[in-house]
């Protein structure tokens, strides 16, 4: 009798709850009758897997044979599920991708089932940092697929993953990653201690983690490498650096970095040395060239008209004759629609950015030259200054580089060539002051390591770079010797 | 007590001397230095460098026995507390004034060449920042700015090639057709180039190893007396000697001639590229003040490179002509002159003696 | 460190506004000079007549001309900017070009002009005019503009024809220098084209002779070792011209129990471009002699007459300065009419074209 009364009161509570469910968008309630009792099933539609729904739930549920629930989880094909009596932390579960079943007079009178969907998006090709040649897989917003790609690489009992979580609601997974034995045990102390030092709410993304563990934030240049190439992190890590992901950013961060690795592609280890060198040394050149090009346009036609060689005057004159501005309003002018043209593209879908791209350059263009707004020498000038900025393989770097160009601009007008020289200075020091977790950011040009020239401006053969980099002061600089490399990786 | 990873490596000694060394000097110093010895001042040259090199021998074995090794501390043991403080408020003075001559020189080069209309106290107040902006960071920005300010205007070397085109080996024949007084005469007046290395006596505890630097000093200064040599040398195969006494700044005579298919006229980039050899010693040697400044009254040193660079900023709008910048420079040579070879081998003399008095006393 | 950042900023600003609108030299809006002509006036004045381009579209260039008179380079220049659209800049000047008889009068008041301004480049050509500037800049007209047009006649000149090496530099070290005279290229109009016409010889700044510009290339190989020159000979049986023309020449200067003593060896080599009789191959021993023989006669006669009108644009003086070292630079002025100048000669040829 006594039991009874219990059990009515259960149900009455069971029943209860599930009307206060059954409110929800998209909960779906099953209800079965096994042998004397009712079982019931319930799970939210949008987080569960259908196809393991039918397989391994509902066709148990009804078709086996058991008397409580303990006798139906041995019958469930699934780890992690959980029996409990209480309802009230289900809620939450369901949520995450759980279904509950639950069956009269059963004692534990509910069963969990983890059935998630699985929505992950599946690792396809690298499209910021692509590559002709190498390896073509690149992250995905999934950090245990990103951490799987990195232990396919690195299957060494060495590789140290350290998990974290930061963000007060969005309770982000962080992994910090680095070869034991070789990483410096002060720079994964640095990366751990800062990124529990984080207060936020929110981690959305790995920039997010970037910004706010950075050594200097008032920067425009980015002190932590961002990469989304499983092979690059792979290699970096062996050279001592760490590595962090964070869960849903498909970019994850390297530190410590320099100044040169921003410009380094991960192609240049693809190709011959002297290729690579040579097309590493291009792309400093254009990196110069495009940060200094349009300001050295402004300041010598304002200032110094004397550096012009005669034979280019009579082009550079007559080419302005229609111009109603000053070179500086002029070459603002270009800037900005370089910029906007930019702006549009990256806002845009693909398809649509291209033409944008080629109507604006073309369209644009030409008409501001035909029109006398602009000179078309300076169409030229600027044209090549943005493909140059272009080169830079990060994508936050080459941003930085076309931000800096503004103020350099302006600075040219005022102060001509000793303007630009004053403002370089600037960044120069700016530069030398910067660290990328406390190790310098200009190395190996300052402090100046000639050992580490040999991956910086040029990309020496694989045989000379039997050191690491010393900049992150790995803790064992010699790279061993290949044999003994081949014989761990058999292992 | 310097931590250890505040330090520089000894190899950055080379940078520190060579960049003190060389700045503004060597846009008008073959004219200066040609007064006695005409077209055999590039002798003098040679050998203002190698006098010194004796004297930073000097330095390295007034430094090498302090823990501190600094001017500050050697005053201190040398005069007391007092006296010492007043001896090292001169030698901050003289760091100063030579700050100032180097600033305002290049400013005045700016004015006459680049800008005849500029308002040089804003202009000023574009630089300045620069200064304070590195100084008051480690030591390691403010060597990082030497290392530069050397490597990048060695570029400038490659310009000397082309006035050659012009060169007279008539213009520098006979060798040696000046007496050794003349010589003498020239030598002192070519120091005045050299004497920006005196921030040695104030940034040498901040070398790791810095018994072993020497070598680096001396190969600094070698570099130093590498360039002044090319420049005077171009200088007087381009001009003959009755023009050179004409020109104010050869240097950017000799680069007025330069026409290439990209760029003529290259005294405009010169200049704007000088600024990087100009900083490192506005930088170094403001830094070097301040330091000293902030060892004897414990001041902060961020503090007292505001006031400095405040002062540099006052005298620099104070001074307005050339022939008070010439005379200033004299001074200034004058003054280098005595303290490098009248004041530090006396130092070094009375320094010893209190040594060995310490030694042998109770 | 907010703060910092706000006081910098407040420099910055500030110093950007201040200087903000000093003077600029914006390219489109200022006229430059490519060619200044000074011609002497009445009353000791000048005439200044300035060539500035002017664009009127993309790719099209036309030249204007102003002239005024005044008594200073620098008032004149006032006086044309009165009539300039924009501000008149020297600095881009190609060509200073003055008239004989402002030569004669003496140049040094007008290359100093020119040396003092820190915006004129050191590679001006300077020029002497035969009769009068104003009326050969008037005259010349060019689609690129009578500068880039004198530029170029000038330089082709100087680097493959009989024209020496002589732009400001070489000027103005000539003129300041005590043991060296300089001289100027004098260009002249032919049927309203301008042609390289003499060398001009000067006395310390004062023009007082001129050889016609045949002559000029014996007194290049004089001056400076050439790298690409010619020679014609007309000899009595043969006419011949050598082509690629290297020369180097050393000065020698001894001291013979007080007496001094010049010898100018030249050594050239050269290719036949042109031979009257056929078959040069057989010839070369002959035409070397002759060239040589050739040479050192119109060498000894230019020599001649430099010592004569005591001009020394060889930079004899120099070399003397330079070999003999107690040289006193006046006293050698006064002997320099009496000194021994022998002239030597070596010749090669070394190729006759691609037929013997």
């Amino acid at each position: 009798m006594n039991k009874n009364t219990e059990q009515k009161k259960m149900k009455r509570d069971f029943e209860k709850w599930l009307s206060a469910l059954k409110k929800k968008d998209g909960f779906i309630h099953h209800q079965v009758k096994h042998h004397n009792s009712m079982v019931h099933v319930g799970y939210f539609k949008t987080s569960v897997d259908p196809k393991k729904l039918e397989k391994y739930i509902l066709t148990r549920v009804q078709d086996y044979l058991y008397n409580n629930l303990t006798e139906l989880k041995d019958h469930i094909p699934i780890t992690k599920t959980e029996l409990q009596n209480n309802p009230d932390t289900i809620e939450e579960k369901l949520v995450n991708g759980f279904l509950f079943i639950h069956m009269e007079g059963s004692d534990p009178a509910y069963l969990l089932v983890p059935v998630p969907l699985d929505n992950k998006r599946e690792v396809s090709t690298p499209e910021v940092e692509f590559s002709v040649v190498g390896p073509k897989e690149a992250f995905v917003e999934d950090i245990d697929t990103n951490l799987n790609l990195i232990r396919k690489r690195l299957a060494i009992s060495e590789l140290n993953i350290q998990k974290l979580q930061v963000g007060t609601v969005t309770k982000t997974a962080v992994a910090v990653v680095s070869i034991k034995g070789i990483a410096d045990d002060d720079n994964v102390q640095t990366v751990t201690q800062r990124i529990k030092d984080m207060n936020m709410d929110q981690v959305v993304d790995s920039s997010f983690v970037q910004q706010t563990i950075t050594d200097n934030k008032n920067s425009p240049f980015p002190q932590l490498l961002d990469t989304e190439r499983p092979d690059r992190i792979a290699s970096i890590l062996v050279e001592g650096k760490v590595a962090i992901f964070v869960d849903g950013s498909p970019h994850v961060l390297l530190g410590p970095t320099t100044l040169i690795e921003f410009f380094s592609a991960f192609d240049d280890y693809f190709y011959n040395w002297l290729t690579a060198s040579a097309f590493r040394l291009i792309r400093l050149i254009a990196v110069f060239f495009s940060i200094l090009v349009t300001p050295i346009y402004v300041a010598v036609l304002t200032h110094h008209f004397e550096i012009i060689p005669n034979t280019m005057l009579s082009t550079l004159i007559s080419s302005r004759a229609q111009v109603p501005f000053p070179p500086i309003l002029e070459a603002l002018l270009l800037e900005m629609a370089i910029e906007l043209l930019r702006e549009a593209g990256a806002r845009l879908p693909t398809k649509v950015g291209q033409t944008i791209g080629i109507v604006g350059g073309i369209v644009i263009g030409t008409a501001s030259v035909e029109a006398g707004l602009t000179s078309n020498v300076l169409l030229i000038v600027v044209g090549i200054a943005a493909l140059g900025s272009f080169t830079t393989p990060v994508y936050k770097m080459s941003n930085t580089i076309r931000l800096i160009r503004f103020p350099l601009l302006i600075v040219a007008h005022v102060y001509g060539l000793l303007g630009l020289a004053i403002f370089i200075a600037y960044i120069m020091v700016h530069l030398l002051r910067l660290t990328s977790l406390g190790r310098p950011f200009m190395e190996p040009i300052f402090p100046f390591r000639i050992k580490d020239f040999k991956d910086a401006l040029i990309r020496l053969p694989f045989e000379k770079q039997n050191t690491r980099p010393y900049e992150v002061r790995p803790s064992k600089v010699m790279r061993p010797p290949a044999k003994e490399n081949d014989q761990t990786r058999d292992s | 007590m310097i931590k250890l990873k505040d330090k520089v490596s000894a190899f950055f000694v080379f940078f520190l001397i060579t960049s003190s060394q060389v700045g503004v000097g060597v846009l008008g110093f073959q004219r200066v230095i040609g007064q006695y010895a005409g077209h055999d001042a590039w002798i003098a040259v040679i050998i203002a460098g190698i006098a010194i090199s004796v004297i930073i021998w000097i330095m390295y074995r007034l430094l090498s026995h302090h823990d501190i090794g600094d001017i500050v501390a050697i005053h201190r043991f040398t005069y007391g507390k007092w006296l010492g403080a007043i001896f090292t408020l001169l030698f901050t003075a003289y760091l100063m004034l030579m700050t100032a001559v180097v600033l305002r020189t290049y400013v005045e080069v700016i004015q006459v060449w680049m800008f005849p209309h500029i308002k040089i106290w804003a202009l000023l107040l574009l630089i300045l920042p620069l200064v304070y902006y590195t100084i008051s960071s480690e030591f390691r920005t403010v060597v990082g700015v030497c290392f530069l300010g050397v490597v990048y205007p060695s570029l400038l070397l490659l310009t000397l090639f082309y006035p050659l085109k012009y060169a007279t080996l008539t213009n520098i024949m006979p060798v040696m057709d000046h007496s050794v007084t003349e010589l003498m005469q020239s030598s002192s007046l070519a120091v005045l180039e050299f004497i920006g290395f005196s921030a040695l006596l104030v940034f040498y505890p901040y070398i790791r190893d810095a018994v072993k630097s020497q070598t680096y000093a001396h190969l600094g200064n070698g570099y130093s007396l590498l360039i002044y040599l090319m420049v005077s040398l171009v200088t007087y195969l381009y001009y003959n000697q009755t023009e050179l006494r004409e020109v104010i700044w050869p240097t950017l005579g000799l680069w007025k001639i330069i026409e290439l298919p990209f760029f003529a006229r290259f005294e405009y980039l010169g200049i704007a590229t000088l600024f990087f050899a100009i900083l490192p010693n506005l930088v170094l040697l403001v830094w070097a003040s301040a330091r000293t400044l902030d060892r004897t009254f414990n001041a902060g040193h961020k503090r007292m490179a505001i006031l400095l660079l405040v002062i540099l900023f006052v005298a620099n709008i104070v001074l307005t002509d050339r022939m008070t910048i010439g005379v200033l420079n004299n001074v200034l040579g004058n003054i280098g002159l005595g303290f490098l070879f009248g004041y530090v081998p006396f130092l070094f003399v009375l320094n010893w003696i209190r040594r060995k008095g310490q030694k042998n006393g109770p | 460190m907010g703060r910092n950042y706000a006081v910098f900023l407040l420099f910055v600003m500030i110093s950007m506004g201040v200087n903000f609108n000093m003077p600029k030299k914006i390219i489109d809006q200022i006229q430059m000079v490519t060619v200044a002509g000074h011609d002497l006036a009445e009353n000791g004045k000048v005439t200044t007549t300035v060539v500035t381009p002017f664009f009127p579209a993309e790719s099209q260039q036309k030249d204007l001309r102003y002239t005024g008179t005044a008594n200073s380079i620098y008032k004149n220049k006032l006086k044309l900017n009165e009539q300039a659209s924009e501000q008149l800049l020297d600095a881009k000047m190609m060509m200073s070009m003055y008239n004989k008889d402002l030569a004669k009068k003496g140049l040094s008041n007008y290359v100093r002009y020119l040396l003092r301004d820190p915006s004129i480049g050191n590679a001006l050509y300077l020029a002497v005019v035969e009769d009068s500037s104003e009326d050969f800049l008037n005259t010349v007209k060019f689609s690129k503009g009578v500068g880039k047009y004198m530029e170029d006649l000038m330089r082709h000149n100087v680097k493959h024809g009989p024209l020496p090496m002589s732009n400001l530099k070489t000027f103005s070290s000539g003129l300041i220098s005590k043991g060296q005279d300089p001289f100027l290229p004098v260009f002249g109009l032919k049927k309203g084209h301008p042609r390289v016409k003499a060398l001009a010889f000067f006395d310390e700044d004062k023009l007082v002779a001129t050889i016609p510009i045949e002559k000029a290339s014996v007194f290049k190989k004089l001056y400076e070792s050439v790298e690409d020159g010619q020679y014609n000979i007309a000899a009595s049986d043969f006419k011949a011209s050598i082509q690629n023309m290297d020369s180097s020449r050393h000065i020698n200067v001894v001291q013979k129990n007080g007496q001094i003593e010049v010898t100018i060896n030249v050594q050239m080599d050269g290719v036949i471009r042109e031979f009257s009789k056929d078959r040069a191959s057989r010839y070369l021993t002959e035409i070397e002699k002759k060239v040589q023989k050739d040479f050192r006669k119109n060498a000894k006669r230019l020599i001649d007459r430099f010592q004569e009108l005591g001009v020394d644009p060889l930079g004899i003086g120099e070399r003397a300065k330079e070999q003999i070292r107690d040289v006193q630079q006046k006293k050698f002025k006064d002997v320099y009419p009496d000194i021994p100048i022998t002239v030597k000669t070596d010749m090669v040829l070394t190729e006759y074209g691609v037929r013997n």
